[in-house]
């Protein structure tokens, strides 16, 4: 401790390091076989943001990124909300484990991916602003409704940089999205 | 030889709306030969979001299309034909229209004008996408011109070039749409959409094999859902789709009007997207393979002079044969994107901005698909077996 008091250099190389090696918080069904999974479908997301598009946006984005992987074949969402009108969802953004299963047996779907936009829009400090994204995404199989993955992530936000040196804006909002995407779905692929 | 070089070249104008036709009925009245098209003008749509002297930019229209020797039928009996059959929409023509003005009027196509951006203030911006529709059984687009001007976008050495006020550049701009259209009119080729734009792809794709399927030939835009704060973006959006991909050639292009038209008639919504049942019966109804549409998240015009647009939107194709998404995308982006010296490249609308974009969607789109075949007799009509290039019910 002593050591550290007298070395500010090194007790900021301690605490970037303990940051870089940081778990991310997916979690993985060990015996879910992911190849099996051929089609998914995205329903629409829950948004806790006070944007009010936040969630059609994330969920715009990140589905068409799943669908960009060629590894699933994503639903159109017009045929999701369909699905959701004759099965009379009270809310599509949480179904409940034998909706999972009615939904996954009307699309004859593989997959049903539920999700949650935490935030979604500019923060600012004191002499900063940026833009910021944050998101949690759950799969669950269509066989039984259970949760097979998890994962979440948060992009954006005001860095270091930018609170030095008083910096705004950050990135645009959609690529912000795109990176928080990005991030979930090596999670799920990893 | 003026009459002689005059016959031909109305020959070639003739040959071109019943050759890019492809779908023209057999039974369709053929135009009379050495006759130049007679062409009638529909209001100005106003696309803008907000009021727009559409007269006063229809009249100019139409004077900029008689001084470029284009042949319009009177104003009059194009409007007393709309009015006695109470039809208000002209933002694009139904099969019923196209028949009415065909018979009572003698119009062999119809030109409908939208106006997508209209600032009658400094830095002055007009955007127009203007369509030329034939009158036969089966509408379809003959020539479709799109632009998006502003006044700044040339200022030249100390801005001398900078356009002083709304009517010149309203003027320059109906007279390139006028000379265009007349020029392919006597020349048939390609016109490329929004010159001034460059073409943006978008930043994610999902393209299945299927789209390059020489068989999938034909393919209906449906207007975008709009989820921008911009009124009327998503009929924007897809006008702005519809130029490039008549401008490909490798695709046929249903007229939005007689999209339009069935969507009322089966009262098929598009609120939450269209369902790949609604989808399907639309495909059925317009005995077309695809049907392209999607999702318009941003539409904002630059601010004052310094600012830059930006256009954000996701666009999908289905599959009429197997119903699956084909192609899906998003894209977004700023008129100021990748400039960094002296504005050079800087796009000043969202309407250029939108159209750069759908260009470079439509580019990713269609590669690789071959041009479509137009057999025509000697006389430079397509015959009327071309009827079968359109793809049967399945």
């Amino acid at each position: 401790m002593r050591l550290l008091r007298r070395s500010p250099f090194l007790l900021a190389l301690l605490l970037a390091l303990a940051a870089g090696c940081a778990q991310s918080r997916a979690y993985h069904d060990k015996n879910m076989d992911f190849g099996a999974i051929r089609t998914v479908v995205v329903m629409p997301f829950w948004n806790l943001s006070a944007s009010q598009q936040a969630a059609d946006r994330v969920r715009d984005v990140f589905a068409n990124a799943l669908l960009a992987t060629n590894a699933v074949y994503v639903v159109p969402t017009g045929e999701v909300a369909r699905a959701a009108t004759r099965i009379g969802l009270a809310t599509a953004s949480s179904p409940s484990a034998e909706e999972v299963v009615k939904i996954g047996a009307m699309l004859k779907a593989d997959a049903v991916i539920t999700g949650v936009v935490k935030e979604y829009g500019e923060v600012r400090t004191s002499s900063a602003a940026s833009n910021v994204v944050s998101v949690s995404i759950q799969m669950h199989e269509t066989g039984t409704g259970k949760v097979i993955w998890s994962g979440t992530s948060t992009k954006g936000g005001v860095t270091w940089g930018a609170r030095l040196l008083g910096t705004g804006g950050g990135e645009p909002m959609n690529l912000v999205t795109e990176q928080a995407v990005d991030d979930l779905l090596i999670q799920l692929f990893q | 030889m003026t009459s002689s070089s005059s016959s031909s070249s109305s020959a070639l104008a003739l040959g071109l709306l019943a050759a890019l036709s492809l779908g023209a009925c057999r039974a369709a009245r053929p135009p009379e030969r050495g006759a130049p098209p007679r062409l009638a003008l529909f209001p100005v749509q106003n696309l803008t979001g907000g009021a727009a002297p559409v007269k006063e930019i229809t009249a100019a229209l139409r004077a900029q299309f008689l001084t470029s020797g284009i042949v319009l039928v009177p104003d009059e009996n194009v409007m007393r034909t709309l009015a006695a059959r109470r039809i208000r929409y002209t933002g694009g023509i139904d099969r019923e229209t196209a028949a009415a003005l065909r018979e009572e009027v003698g119009a062999d196509g119809v030109i409908i004008p939208s106006l997508e951006i209209y600032l009658p203030e400094a830095p002055y911006r007009i955007a127009m996408t203007t369509r030329l529709v034939t009158t036969d059984a089966d509408p379809a687009i003959g020539w479709i011109g799109s632009l998006a001007r502003s006044g700044i976008d040339a200022p030249g050495l100390l801005a001398m070039d900078v356009v002083r006020s709304m009517e010149l550049l309203r003027d320059e701009a109906l007279a390139q749409t006028a000379v265009s259209l007349a020029s392919a009119l006597q020349n048939p080729r390609p016109v490329t959409p929004c010159p001034e734009a460059g073409e943006v792809p978008p930043r994610r794709i999902f393209q299945s094999p299927l789209l390059s399927d020489p068989a999938r030939r034909t393919v209906a835009v449906l207007p975008f859902l709009n989820d921008s704060g911009r009124r009327d973006a998503g009929e924007v959006m897809a006008l702005r789709f519809l130029a490039p991909l008549v401008a490909s050639g490798t695709i046929q292009v249903v007229e939005p009007g007689v999209v339009r038209g069935e969507l009322l008639t089966h009262r098929l919504g598009a609120s939450g997207g269209v369902s790949l049942d609604d989808a399907r019966v639309v495909l059925e109804l317009l005995r077309a393979d695809l049907i392209l549409s999607g999702t318009v998240r941003r539409f904002e015009d630059a601010a004052g002079l310094s600012g830059a647009p930006t256009v954000e939107f996701g666009a999908w194709v289905l599959d009429r044969e197997t119903a699956q998404l084909v192609w899906s995308s998003t894209t977004s982006g700023a008129g100021d994107d990748g400039v960094y010296f002296f504005g050079i490249g800087r796009v000043s609308t969202a309407s250029a901005l939108a159209c750069a974009m759908a260009k470079g969607a439509v580019g990713l789109m269609l590669q690789g698909r071959a041009p479509l075949t137009i057999p025509r007799n000697s006389a430079g009509f397509a015959p009327a077996s071309d009827a079968s290039a359109r793809s049967a019910p399945r």
